[in-house]
């Protein structure tokens, strides 16, 4: 018993032998936060920049303290081209002091260049970077996605979390790794935010110009590709089709626009549903919505129900519209962001073995998708 | 006479405090024979030398006087006889007063024994808000009184040993018929008998003989300085061991859980005291395994960090000369000196330690750069958190192993720290001081007596005694 138990102690303890090598301090490593992929100016090159924060010109409570080289930013940028991701990195790393740590990497933005030539060398990279967690953003920059690293955070610290926050707070797509991996292996497509980039009219207090950031619309990708781009209006009504849509602001008028309302839809949920008919399948995507009236303007004092009738059926139109519009773009890139061919693979297996050889053809040409809304307005907002 | 007197005085040479005071009576000499510091003086007077003046001065025959002192009634307290010479000397330096006349064979003696005592006080130790405050005194006969004052039934019996060579302590084995498990009463008396000490002057003593060889850090028995503590575990069937001179009662067997519950949780509304109960576990964890945690986590695995308390930990990490493992140690170790030196500083000069290690600590290292602020505050949380566990010595064995789990955390990672727990935990299974399993009712898993672990249940659900302490009549009250 006693050379039982001593025993199942050193087998424990065997089990940490390794721990002893993967120690280090807090201080010897640097997070990267954000990283931002290029294509290199020679050919066949590709252009990493990352994106750190400097604890060390960050002061406990957060604040920029002074300290540090440097002209103050409280993050710093390394930009490095090689053939390869990892080469890159690689490049990265042996200019720095300190360990580059990927695990605190919140977003990835692509050129847009390098999308149009295929993710799949970054894919692959990821799929074996064991410290890479699968949650952070993608996103694209309409030109170089290294200049989105020049953006003044004013309300954050890095750029970074600018980026980050554009993802979390679902303005739009909030498309991570996992889901990238996920599309381009069943094959199908995905969307994922495209940035806005711009100079800000008021300059920083040592005169130097501000730049800013915003979304702009969507990217399509099928697989790895980067097949097309969508405008706000398209994407937002893509975005709740996706169910990743968490604002939704509409605005309505009728009466030759004498009369409008805005709304703010204080649930978005959207289904999608396949009907197998004789003439192949028929894609059905459904968007449900609770609106809140956040404006009226009505000169001929409707009652509550007529209004809220009118206002329905104006938003139905709108927002199915935007949908039809949308998916219409999608089928013209041959992008199924909707990924409607995994919901045809679950509910008809054997049809998805005919057409999965040609979905991207069959997504683009033969795939009739019908649009449904189905909206109610829970409230009028308070009149005073 | 003089054979015996001649002994007596034999074995109290030196003894300069011991008074041999002599009455006549009916020209026959009566010796008085005590140590007056230790002795009831008043009742010596009134009971004792006033009966035997006034038996002296009546007009009665000495053979008389024999036969009604033979009788029990020349005194109007108690009086035995004694035949041990040995015994009588014992009895004379144990504060008894010892009768000796002379050409009788034996001695008669009173016992009018009267240590200095102070009075009961308030529970300094075991602090509750609303319910009894008395606390236990260093007298054994206080300590018993107020015992019997809370349970007045016949079978709350008492067994009586004298242990230690010199010390001759009362030691006293509490319990109540009928609920205790009979096998555990029969390790104890055993055990009590085999002790063969010059002396016992805690009862800690005691407990490291009932131990049986077992070297575990866990504090096996449980200590209580609170009469209700006491008469609540014996209404449980536990067994209780009162030493004369230590104001603390033993009470075992003794669970884990049991130590971490608290008087007060009983005098409570069962709400709040579920709700502290709960806060209670989990500082006590915390005060084990926080540092460790910390270290671990930040020198291991800093990804599972939230990105902005990282930074803020980072950016506090940033300048530090030490490794965070050799930081913690630093910090800890100085807490522990600090801790010590407040314990046993003098009350008057308690203030300067405090102040002085409140800025060393606090202020002054964060700004010095010597340690970085986040360790200054997992090391306090560490410190308060020890303090919320209601059985010191408890505590005390989790102040001990923060080190090695430190230590792990810092070399091994968090891996280290799962598996020195781990550890930890399996030797607390397998502790069964007394037959009890420690950890009951966690393992062995007994949902019965969940009712009074995390949760204290309303009095009227737990109409069950755990079978952890009682086999035999287990109803509490009248299920409904």
């Amino acid at each position: 018993m006693r050379i039982l138990k001593i025993g199942v102690i050193v087998i424990l303890l065997l089990n940490i032998t390794g721990c002893w090598s993967s120690k280090v301090e807090l201080d010897e490593l640097t997070f990267v936060y954000g990283m931002f992929i290029d294509e290199g100016k020679e050919p066949n090159t590709v252009e990493i920049t990352i994106n750190s924060p400097l604890p060390n010109r960050l002061n406990a409570a957060g604040q920029p303290s002074n300290g540090g080289g440097g002209d103050g930013n409280t993050y710093s940028t390394v930009s490095k081209t090689a053939e390869t991701i990892a080469d890159a990195m690689l490049l990265i790393q042996k200019d720095l002091t300190r360990q580059l740590s990927l695990a605190q990497l919140k977003v990835i933005v692509l050129g847009k260049t390098f999308a149009e030539q295929g993710i799949s060398e970054l894919l692959l990279w990821i799929e074996r970077e064991p410290s890479l967690p699968l949650g952070a953003f993608v996103m694209a920059s309409p030109g170089s996605a290294k200049e989105m690293n020049t953006l003044t955070p004013i309300y954050e610290q890095i750029p970074s979390d600018v980026l980050r926050n554009f993802g979390s707070e679902r303005y739009l797509f909030s498309t991570t790794i996992k889901d990238c991996l996920y599309a381009e292996a069943s094959g199908v497509g995905f969307a994922i935010n495209n940035l806005s980039f711009g100079k800000k009219e008021e300059t920083s207090k040592d005169g130097k110009p501000e730049f800013w950031a915003g979304i702009q619309g969507a990217m399509l990708f099928q697989k790895d590709k980067m097949k097309g781009v969508l405008k706000l209006k398209e994407g937002r009504a893509l975005a709740w089709a996706a169910g990743s849509l968490k604002l939704a602001v509409y605005s309505v008028d009728w009466d030759e626009g004498k009369s409008a309302a805005s709304v703010v839809f204080v649930s978005t949920k959207s289904s999608k549903k396949l009907n197998k008919t004789d003439k192949g399948p028929v894609f059905t995507v459904n968007l449900k919505g609770k609106a809140s009236v956040i404006y009226l303007r009505d000169p001929k004092n409707r009652d509550a129900e007529e209004l809220g009738q009118i206002i329905i059926a104006k938003l139905k139109e709108k927002v199915s519209d935007n949908l039809n519009e949308a998916i219409r773009n999608t089928q013209k890139a041959g992008a199924d962001v909707l990924q409607l061919g995994l919901l045809l693979e679950w509910n008809d297996p054997k049809q998805w073995k005919q057409l999965r050889e040609r979905w991207d053809n069959y997504y683009a040409q033969e795939a009739d998708i019908k649009v449904k809304t189905d909206f109610s307005i829970v409230d009028f907002g308070t009149a005073k | 006479m003089s054979g015996i007197l001649e002994t007596i005085k034999d074995q109290l040479e030196g003894c300069s405090d011991a008074v041999y005071q002599s009455i006549s009576v009916h020209g026959h000499t009566c010796l008085l024979i005590y140590i007056p510091s230790i002795i009831d003086s008043k009742t010596l007077h009134e009971s004792i030398a006033l009966p035997l003046k006034t038996e002296a001065e009546a007009k009665l025959e000495w053979a008389n006087f024999l036969e009604r002192l033979d009788q029990g009634i020349v005194f109007p307290i108690q009086y035995l006889k004694a035949f041990d010479l040995q015994k009588v000397v014992d009895m004379i330096v144990a504060g008894k007063v010892v009768l000796c006349i002379e050409d009788l064979p034996y001695v008669y003696y009173f016992e009018i024994t009267q240590y200095q005592k102070r009075s009961v006080t308030e529970s300094q130790n075991e602090l509750v808000v609303i319910g009894p405050q008395e606390a236990f005194i260093e007298d054994i006969e206080t300590n018993l009184s107020l015992i019997r004052h809370k349970i007045k039934h016949p079978d709350l019996k008492t067994i009586h040993y004298s242990i230690g060579k010199y010390t001759k302590t009362d030691v006293y084995v509490v319990y109540i018929e009928g609920l205790y498990k009979k096998e555990v009463l029969e390790e104890i008396k055993q055990k009590l008998n085999e002790i063969d000490i010059d002396g016992i002057l805690g009862i800690s003593y005691i407990s490291e003989y009932l131990r049986d060889g077992n070297l575990t850090p866990f504090p096996l028995f449980q200590y209580t300085e609170r009469p209700d503590s006491v008469a609540a575990s014996l209404m449980e069937g536990r067994i209780g061991i009162l030493q004369d001179g230590t104001p603390t009662a033993m009470l075992a067997p003794t669970s884990f859980f049991t130590m971490l519950q608290s008087s007060e949780d009983y005098y409570q509304s069962f709400y709040a005291a579920s709700w502290i109960r709960v806060v209670r576990f989990l500082f006590s964890i915390i005060s084990m395994i926080l540092p460790s945690l910390y270290v671990a986590i930040t020198t291991f695995h800093p990804q599972i960090i939230p990105p902005n308390l990282l930074i803020t930990i980072a950016s506090a990490r940033e300048n530090i000369p030490f490794s965070a493992l050799t930081e913690a140690l630093i910090m800890e170790l100085t807490f522990e000196a600090l801790r010590e030196a407040g314990t046993r500083i003098p009350k008057p000069v308690g203030q300067t330690v405090s102040i002085i290690g409140g800025i060393v600590i606090g202020q002054a290292a964060v700004q010095a750069g010597i340690v970085s602020a986040p360790m200054v505050i997992v090391v306090s949380i560490t410190g308060i958190a020890t303090y919320i566990i209601p059985h010191y010595e408890l505590g005390l064995t989790f102040r001990l192993l923060r080190f090695p789990l430190l230590v792990m955390g810092g070399t091994m990672g968090l891996l280290g720290v799962y598996i020195t727990a781990f550890l930890i935990y399996g030797h607390l299974a397998n502790l069964r001081p007394l037959g009890a399993p420690y950890l009951q009712p966690v393992a062995p898993l007994v949902l019965r007596d969940w009712k009074d672990t995390l949760a204290r249940f309303p009095s009227n659900f737990m109409t069950k005694r755990s079978n952890l302490y009682t086999d035999r009549n287990k109803r509490r009250q009248k299920e409904k």
